[in-house]
């Protein structure tokens, strides 16, 4: 039935999920498990719901096992009143009993016929018992959506927290699509296991344990002939989870290649066309849509298989009651109802035991998914406030580099950096793309701490500051900055707490962004971005230089290193900047000859070390990298020296 | 699939297409194309439909078996009827797997199938449609429809109609047998199934409803934290983490709350369709009852009734669903044919001609074009490139300087006037023959996923690792790509995140001299390149130029001053045209730009 194929893709997937299941999962000791176990639960037994859910699913399943006893006992009635009145010689079980009490009281007060009136009585009961369990069970959903909702809300926001006080490195290691589907993916597992796999597991354990105690005090050869059926059910729904698993797992894998490839082809169809590459990303794609097909096929075997195969195994149980039963009710040893009750039990925990491999998959599914939010909300963020940290309130704005290293992992990207910077001083640092700026500038308002050596403001180490403090006094203008899709209005207000609006105007008219924003749908309420205007990047640069205007930090930092806008844009934002240095000690990362002649005092960086500096006359007569440049933009080209 | 589904009761639950639809008229135009794909391998087809007609059938015969043991070979005593009607079971049994499994595999092989041909064809006309087309929609949108909306239509096969025709075949089967079997107590039986699926359809209105407010606050959570995650940077730099906390509170907050409102809607529709299927049990049970004691009915054949009953629930249940799937499907039909329908605007004429070797002669005869046909961005054009000459194109943004490259690559037609290249009408070229000696460097260069390798053999597949590498050496690459961990096995990752823009920049160089074109085309290249490193580079790029018509655009004009002729667009049209130091003695629009740009430096 398996081709070599097939046994290739599950080999693979399974070494596959193995492999992502490894390395998601840390080995974890009996102990660290259970504590996990009872860490996932503590997220919802707190809830008074949660204790009246377990209750009432005992209460629920009792009555759901009920049932088939009562139709059982009004078969047997029917069939002893069919002839006679005599009940002499029915024995039903205590709830049959009693139900036959109340009947022959009834019918001896009011002179009802006691055929029709114990029928009456039976059928009564049924219904009784179905709206009582119609009204347990709606409170049993109700209860579970509302403990498990609160439970993930709860995780949500936890991870929310956490993921909002990660130092930099945390997120220079991770990928916002991963981020995001931990954060919604995860959770929505862990949910789905609160709200249906718990539920699951209590009342199918609950509804095996009483459906069997009550088989077997009906007949106990019968009981264990058909329950025999129960393991191997049982053992083939793992069989098929523990082969399906994997190929699943390989297949959303595989499923997200298709999408890349897709996805790849139309971001880059210029390219596709251009370069007339249509039948390699054909064969890309049909390459992808095989192995998803195969896999998919292995899949639909296993599942075609086992499926019918516990359905199957489950019907032998019936046989054994038609055969085996029968003969028990030829020779009088069973009655009539409980053979017809054996039959409506068997066929009521079918459905639960078959769904056990169901459950048992999403439990797995839940634990990893805990484990990767847990990994978040227990990695501890590496910047932190010291414990006897001081607010930086109303700094001079001297910074001071003390010797400082640093590195993301064991490379150092700065080596050895010294530098002074005078209060009010404009700094601008040079060099090529990997040579450390972005480092240099990412230490100061503590996005990273140093490997070695010390940033001092206002001479003080800034690790003796509380973060808080000493990023209100820090403003930074990247050069791709961030605009949320909020409105323009929200966008620059965004650092300072109630901005007015005509500070809001002002900042943005030294931004130079005025004109644009009031020309706009709905001036400073238009919002931006997917619900609102586009804005280009000479656009967002203004907006984030008006930001930190509004903001009037005491020091400043500006990522301005590329220039992918056009000439006219480039003078607009100069002129913003103009209105930005003023009165703040300032560091700038720029190409741009305008910025830095504006600048005190020059640093050009290589590999990780100050190679020149000094100002922009001294760094001129130095004859070195920085007079290249500034001599290849001023003359506006290499010259042809071939 | 399986992976895919939540829990199957809520499939119909999930669905919002349902509102977005109002023209309903060609559904069943969509549904005759969408069974046609499955109607492409009719012996596999065949097979699963008898498959599901036994299966079906085979389903009632159980309880029928139970009611004969009841009344014949039980009242009689006959433990040898009894093993025959066992030994009959067992038979039932193993047909019933047998059909499953063929029925199971067949259905997961042809929806599988679907799937895979749905996606070809659409993947294969997107090769091919004009670029038009993608010029108002997100790549997202287009990808989703050959991803998520694939799934729903290959959905309505699987599980909507299949087991729909199931459902229904059982239904009618049960209606049939009871029928046969008791007349007035059938009767009584079907009396609940009205009253169960109105609750289906008043509550499962109410429900979808729920479903669909709690989509949407999901959305704002994911939203919010997706920009809080993006926006980490600004939000710490401005320390407005408690702000933002606030904000993500309240919103996961009224998630919770419509989430919980849900569940609580949800809550009641299982027990209720429990509780009636109940009462529907103890109606057989009382008249049926009744009758027994009357002797006018048999004890088997009221557990037929009673056995019955209790398998209606789930059948009747599924159609209920089917409809939202049956919706959802077709609006996502709508979408995918929407793409496979769309014209080709652009393709070989019959009498196109293939160029061999260009010389790279490249004219714009009396040109114009719009993307909108009534807003031309491109107004009469001429121009005559000669063959190994550098022109660079310079104007403000928005001027028509990329549209002018789109239109020589035959992205699009030309409205009026035409292009030709070496004096042929591209129209009458084969387009891959002439793209095959072009090469494009784009500004936000883009790569694939991949090796660095792989990336810069891409336009010229059959290349050994050594022109790769002597291709890297001449333009300076080469130095930082064996510093990479791999060196040239180094996977660039997804759109190459793992290199910087410069990086990325001399790959995508590289890649385009690779096959040697002799129309190279440079769009604003180097412009995110920083000036250090454009200084690096700046020789090799020159050198790249020579010998091969090569069209620049740029905004930095130092990269465009070396140029054979400068053509200054604005407004649609050439407005100045020559070399940089004639243009500047003009005193026209390049004078001005230019002494924009240097009047900053100074």
């Amino acid at each position: 039935m398996y081709s070599p194929e097939d046994r290739d893709i599950l080999e693979k997937a399974v070494k596959y999920s193995m492999k992502a299941e490894i390395s998601k999962v840390k080995k974890q000791s009996r102990f660290e498990k259970t504590r996990k176990y009872w860490r996932i639960i503590s997220y919802i037994t707190g809830y008074w719901q949660f204790k009246a859910v377990i209750l009432m699913l005992i209460i629920s399943t009792a009555l759901d096992v009920a049932t088939p006893l009562l139709i059982g006992n009004t078969i047997d009635i029917i069939k002893v009143t069919a002839g006679s009145e005599d009940f002499e010689t029915w024995s039903g079980g205590l709830v049959g009993s009693l139900l036959l009490t109340v009947a022959q009281w009834y019918s001896n007060t009011y002179g009802t016929s006691i055929q029709y009136t114990v029928l009456g009585i039976f059928v009564a009961s049924i219904v009784i018992v179905a709206g009582l369990v119609a009204l347990i069970n709606y409170s049993i959903r109700y209860g579970t959506a509302f403990y498990s909702q609160k439970g993930s809300y709860e995780m949500r926001r936890e991870l929310y927290n956490h993921l909002l006080e990660q130092s930099f490195s945390f997120y220079d290691k991770q990928r916002t699509g991963q981020l995001m589907a931990k954060a919604t993916g995860d959770i929505d597992q862990v949910q789905r296991f609160y709200d249906f796999g718990l539920r699951q597991i209590v009342s199918t354990t609950l509804l095996a344990t009483l459906v069997i105690w009550t088989l077997l005090s009906m007949d106990v050869i019968l009981s264990l002939l058909t329950l025999t059926t129960v393991p191997f059910i049982v053992f083939t729904m793992l069989e098929f989870g523990k082969k399906s698993f994997p190929v699943t797992q390989m297949m959303r894998q595989q499923y997200g290649d298709i999408t890349s490839v897709f996805q790849e082809n139309l971001t880059g169809i210029r390219v596709v066309r251009g370069f007339s590459q249509e039948a390699q990303e054909k064969h890309k794609l049909s390459n992808e849509l095989d192995k998803y097909f195969n896999s998919h096929l292995l899949a639909a075997k296993y599942r075609a298989f086992y499926l019918p195969l516990a359905t199957f195994i489950s019907s032998l149980g019936f046989i054994i009651i038609i055969w085996y039963g029968g003969n028990q009710v030829i020779i009088g040893a069973l009655s009539l109802g409980s053979f017809v009750a054996f039959y409506f039990y068997l066929f009521k925990i079918a459905r639960p035991i078959r769904m056990l491999g169901m459950i048992l998959n999403l439990f797995i599914r839940a634990d990893a998914a805990a484990d990767r939010v847990f990994g978040i909300v227990d990695s501890v963020s590496t910047v932190a406030d010291s414990p006897d940290a001081v607010e930086l309130i109303n700094p001079n704005g001297s910074i001071e580099f003390d010797n400082v290293s640093f590195g993301y992992d064991a490379n150092l990207v700065l080596k050895n950096i010294n530098l002074e910077v005078k209060p009010g001083m404009t700094v601008a640092v040079l060099g090529a793309t990997g040579s450390g700026k972005s480092s240099i500038i990412s230490l100061i308002p503590r996005f990273y701490d140093v490997t070695e050596g010390s940033i001092k403001i206002d001479g003080r180490d800034i690790r003796g500051y509380t973060i808080d403090s000493l990023r209100k006094n820090i403003g930074i203008v990247r050069q791709d900055p961030f605009i949320f899709s909020t409105s323009f209005r929200e966008n620059i207000g965004f650092g300072v707490d109630n901005p007015s609006l005509e500070s809001i105007m002002d900042a943005a008219k030294n931004a130079k962004i005025h004109d644009y924003i009031i020309s706009a749908p709905k001036g400073y309420d238009t919002e931006i971005g997917e619900r609102g205007v586009t804005i280009s990047g000479g656009q967002k640069q203004r907006i984030a230089i008006a930001r930190a205007l509004l903001k009037n930090p005491r020091i400043l930092i500006l990522d301005d290193s590329t220039s992918s806008v056009d000439t006219e844009t480039e003078h607009e934002i100069q002129q913003a900047l103009d209105g930005l240095l003023k009165n703040r000690t300032t560091f700038i990362i720029t190409q741009r000859l305008s910025s830095i002649k504006k600048a005190d005092y020059i640093v050009v960086l290589d590999k990780g070390e100050i190679t020149e500096e000094g100002t922009h006359e001294s760094l001129l007569a130095l004859d070195g990298l920085y007079r290249r440049l500034y001599e290849t933009q001023v003359s506006g080209a290499v010259e042809e020296v071939e | 699939m399986g992976y895919r589904g939540g829990h199957g009761g809520f499939r119909g639950f999930t669905s919002d297409d349902e509102k977005a639809r109002t023209d309903r008229s060609n559904d069943l135009q969509l549904a005759v194309r969408m069974f046609k794909y499955t109607l492409r391998y009719k012996k596999r087809a065949a097979l699963m439909f008898f498959a599901v007609m036994a299966t079906t059938l085979l389903n009632l015969v159980p309880p029928l078996l139970y009611g004969v043991a009841l009344d014949t070979y039980i009242p009689s005593l006959d433990a040898q009827g009894l093993l025959w009607v066992a030994i009959g079971y067992l038979l039932v049994v193993v047909s019933t797997f047998v059909a499953q499994y063929t029925q199971n595999y067949m259905l997961e092989w042809l929806f599988g199938r679907m799937e895979f041909d749905l996606r070809t064809d659409i993947f294969d006309h997107l090769q091919k449609i004009s670029l038009r087309f993608y010029a108002d929609k997100d790549v997202g949108g287009i990808v989703s429809r050959a991803t998520n909306d694939v799934d729903k239509i290959s959905e309505l096969i699987s599980s909507g109609i299949i087991t729909g025709v199931a459902d229904l075949l059982t239904l009618i089967g049960i209606m049939f047998v009871m029928f046969k079997l008791n007349k007035d107590l059938s009767l009584i039986s079907f009396s609940m199934i009205p009253i169960m699926l109105a609750w289906m359809i008043i509550w499962g209105k109410r429900v979808r409803r729920v479903y669909r407010e709690t989509r949407k606050t999901i959305a704002s959570v994911s939203a919010q934290m997706e920009e809080s995650v993006s926006g980490i940077k600004e939000i710490q730099s401005f320390s407005k983490e408690d702000d933002t906390r606030k904000n993500f509170e309240r919103v996961n907050e009224t998630n919770m709350n419509a989430n919980v409102e849900a569940g609580r809607v949800m809550s009641a529709f299982f027990p209720i369709v429990a509780f009636f299927s109940a009462v529907g049990q103890s109606l057989v049970l009382w008249f049926g009852g009744t009758s027994v004691i009357k002797g006018t009915l048999s004890v088997g054949t009221l557990f037929i009734f009673m056995s019955y009953i209790t398998r209606f629930f789930q059948p009747i249940q599924e159609l209920s669903n089917i409809w939202n799937s049956v919706q959802s499907a077709m609006a996502a039909a709508e979408r995918v044919f929407a793409i496979i329908d769309t014209p080709i605007e652009i393709s070989d004429a019959v009498d196109a001609v293939t160029l061999e070797h260009i010389e790279g002669k490249i004219t714009y005869d009396h040109m114009t074009f719009g993307y909108q046909k009534e807003h031309p961005v491109l107004n009469q054009i001429d121009l005559e490139i000669e063959p190994n000459t550098t022109v660079a194109f310079v104007g403000p943004t928005g001027v028509g300087k990329t549209t002018m490259i789109n239109l020589l690559y035959r992205f699009y037609d030309p409205t009026e006037g035409s292009i030709l290249v070496d004096d042929v009408n591209l129209r009458k070229i084969k387009i891959d023959s002439l793209r095959h000696q072009m090469s494009i460097v784009l500004q936000d260069p883009f790569l694939f996923s991949g090796t660095v390798m792989n990336n810069i053999r891409y336009s010229k597949p059959n290349a050994g690792d050594d022109e790769v590498i002597a291709i890297s050496k001449a333009i300076g690459a080469h130095d930082f790509i064996t510093q990479l961990p791999d060196g040239y096995q180094t996977d660039v990752m997804e759109r190459g995140n793992r290199l910087s823009l410069g990086q990325r920049q001399l790959i995508s160089l590289a890649r385009a001299l690779l096959p040697n074109p002799r129309i190279l085309i440079m769009d604003e290249a180097t412009s995110s390149i920083d000036a250090y490193t454009e200084l690096l580079i700046q020789k090799a790029v020159n050198r790249t130029l020579k010998g091969r018509t090569a069209i620049v655009i740029a905004h930095r004009l130092s990269t465009v001053r070396n140029a054979d002729r400068i053509i200054v667009l604005e407004g649609g049209r050439i407005v100045e045209q020559g070399k940089h130091y004639e243009l500047l003695s003009e005193g026209g629009l390049y004078h001005k730009l230019y002494n924009l740009q240097f009047s900053m430096a100074d």
